[in-house]
C-alpha cells in the first residue's frame, strides 16, 4: 500500500536467529514465544513511525530493534499512509515527524479520533514556541528533538507508553504561560478582543435573556446569521455559552455605557463589588 | 456530570480539568434547598458552577436551585437579568462561626428576560 508499510510483511526467513529483528504486526506464535512462562500475546510497546524521511525511519527503526519491549509495527512515509497504517495496526505509540503535519491544525485531534488509544510523540527540528505549545493543548504526550539521542529516545517512548507525558523544562514554562494569558485574556478587562456594534447589539439580546429567533426579529436577520454571529462572539471572547457570555460581559462590564453620574437608587459598580476578592 | 474533575485512569489521583472560567463576581443571589429559599453571595462564578458563601453547611450531592440577579447597572442592560439554576453541593467548607463556603455545580440554567 502506498504511502506506509507493514514491518510484519517484512519477514525475512532467518530472521528469528540472525542479528535483524523480528518488527512484527501480530503476535509471535514460533515455539520460541510459547515456552512455559511467557505468554503468548507479546506485550511490548506497539510503535507506528511516522516520518517523510527513510532515512530516520530506517535509524529510528534500528535503535528500537534491540529493545525486547518495543517493537515497530508499521512504518508511514506521509500522512494518508499514517491514517492507513493506524487502522489496520493497533499501536501503543506513533512517532511522528512534526514536519508531516505542518500547516494542518486538525490533524492531531483527527489522529487521536481515529486512533483514541494511541499516544503520540512529535518530532520537530526546531524549538518553534506556538507549534511546541500547540501540539501540547491538542493533545500531544511528547515533543521531542529530531536529534535526540537513543538513550533518551528510548526513555522517552517508554515514560510516555506508561501513561506520563514528555515534556522539557523551557516547554514546561511556554505551556504555563500560554495558559496564564488565556486565563488573563478571559479575566483581565484591559485585553478585550475588539467587537463590531453589531455584535454588541446581540450580546445585548442575549443577556436580556432573548432567544436567537427573538434576536433575528429585532436586528431584522435571520436566525441562522444570529447563530454564525454568536459563533464569532463566542471565540472572540473565548466564551463556550450565554451563561459564560453574560458572566463575561458582567465582569469585564463590555455592554456599559461610558459614565453618568449614578441616579439615585441605582447601584454602582463599588457597590456590589464585581470583580473583586474580598481580604 | 460534572467534568472539572475527573479520574486520572493511570494515577487514579484526582486532576483538575475545569473547563469552564471562573469569574471573581459578587453578587447576591437566592438559595433554594429544600429547606427553603435564603439570601448567599458569590464568590466566584463561571458557567458550570458557582461558589458561594452561605450561613449553614449544605449536604454534598444535595439538589439546589440559585437565583442570579445580574444587576443592569454593572451589566449595561436596561433591566436586570435573572438567572436561575439548577445544581447540586459539591462541598461545603466552614470559614467561620457563621460562614461557611459551598461548592456547586450548576446542571442547566435559563436565562430569564
Amino acid at each position: 500500500m502506498p504511502g506506509f508499510s507493514a514491518d510484519a510483511n517484512k519477514k525475512k526467513p532467518n530472521s528469528l536467529f540472525g542479528s535483524e529483528p523480528i518488527a512484527d504486526s501480530k503476535p509471535a506464535t514460533g515455539p520460541e514465544q510459547s515456552s512455559p512462562g511467557v505468554p503468548e500475546e507479546s506485550s511490548g510497546i506497539r510503535i507506528i513511525l511516522a516520518d517523510s524521511q527513510a532515512i530516520y525511519r530506517v535509524g529510528i527503526r534500528k535503535i528500537f530493534a534491540v529493545e525486547d519491549d518495543m517493537r515497530v509495527v508499521a512504518q508511514a512515509e506521509n500522512y494518508p499512509g499514517l491514517l492507513a497504517a493506524l487502522e489496520r495496526f493497533p499501536s501503543d505509540i506513533v512517532l511522528l515527524d512534526g514536519g508531516m503535519i505542518s500547516g494542518q491544525a486538525e490533524a492531531i485531534p483527527d489522529l487521536l479520533h481515529r486512533a483514541p488509544n494511541a499516544k503520540l510523540v512529535v518530532q520537530v527540528s526546531e524549538n518553534s514556541e506556538g507549534f511546541i505549545v500547540d501540539l501540547y493543548r491538542r493533545g500531544v504526550r511528547g515533543v521531542i528533538s529530531r536529534s535526540i539521542s537513543p538513550d533518551l529516545l528510548i526513555r522517552c517512548v517508554r515514560k510516555i507508553a506508561d501513561g506520563e507525558t514528555w515534556i522539557d523544562n523551557q516547554s514546561v514554562s511556554w505551556v504555563i504561560d500560554a495558559y496564564r494569558a488565556e486565563a488573563s485574556t478571559l479575566t483581565n478587562p484591559r485585553l478585550q478582543p475588539r467587537l463590531s456594534p453589531k455584535e454588541l447589539s446581540i450580546i445585548g439580546c442575549v443577556t436580556q435573556g432573548m432567544r436567537n429567533k427573538e434576536i433575528a426579529y429585532k436586528i431584522g436577520t435571520t436566525e441562522q446569521v444570529v447563530k454564525n454571529y454568536l459563533r464569532k462572539i463566542y471565540d472572540k471572547l473565548g466564551v463556550s455559552d450565554r451563561l459564560e457570555l453574560a458572566l463575561y460581559c458582567l465582569h469585564h462590564q463590555l455592554l456599559k455605557q461610558p459614565p453618568a453620574s449614578p441616579g439615585p437608587g441605582k447601584a454602582t459598580v463599588q457597590e456590589i463589588n464585581i470583580g473583586r476578592i474580598r481580604p | 456530570m460534572d467534568e472539572s474533575v475527573q479520574k486520572n485512569a493511570h494515577s487514579d489521583s484526582l486532576i483538575e480539568l475545569r473547563n469552564s472560567v471562573r469569574f471573581p463576581v459578587r453578587m447576591k443571589v437566592k438559595i433554594q434547598t429544600d429547606k427553603g429559599k435564603e439570601d448567599a453571595e458569590t464568590i466566584n462564578v463561571s458557567a458550570s458552577g458557582l461558589l458561594f458563601t452561605f450561613s449553614r453547611i449544605l449536604e454534598a450531592g444535595s439538589a439546589i436551585e440559585v437565583e442570579m440577579i445580574m444587576p443592569s447597572a454593572a451589566l449595561g442592560t436596561p433591566d436586570d437579568v435573572r438567572v436561575h439554576c439548577c445544581g447540586r453541593v459539591i462541598r461545603s467548607s466552614r470559614r467561620g462561626p457563621a460562614r461557611v463556603e459551598v461548592a456547586t455545580v450548576i446542571d442547566s440554567y435559563e436565562m430569564l428576560s
